[in-house]
């Protein structure tokens, strides 16, 4: 059977960068 | 939700791919997006031509243990997160345009 993978809610994180 | 939703990365971001990871630049307030690996999956299927209900129907719950009510409820939430930055385009009609803007590298 084909294995499902556990799923992990979308998501992101993100910050500022000052270059 | 009937409408379709159709989705496509913003041509003004440069994306490299960090593992399983997605990092994204944007110009816009120099802001460095870091999308997990679902978020990943959903953002390289974001191509302005395939509505967001067949990108989640084909590679999130082909994939992943998950009921397709909670997967498009969480996708479409991300598309709305990811468009208010200003790194994802959302519209009710597929979206036009070269694929190609989007500037990705794979990490060796």
């Amino acid at each position: 059977a084909i294995e499902k993978k556990p799923y992990e809610k979308p998501g992101f994180r993100h910050e500022q960068v000052f270059v | 939700m009937n409408k379709k939703i159709y989705v496509a990365r913003s041509p003004r971001i440069a994306a490299r791919m960090l593992g399983e990871e997605m990092l994204v630049m944007s110009g816009q307030g120099s802001t460095l997006f870091t999308l997990n690996p679902t978020a990943t999956i959903l953002w390289q299927a974001a191509d302005g031509a395939t509505s967001l209900d067949e990108i989640v129907e084909r590679r999130i719950c082909s994939e992943f243990e998950v009921k397709p009510e909670e997967a498009m409820r969480d996708a479409e939430a991300l598309a709305e997160d990811l468009a208010k930055h200003g790194i994802l385009l959302i519209s009710e009609q597929p979206i036009a345009g070269p694929d190609s803007p989007v500037q990705e590298q794979q990490q060796p």
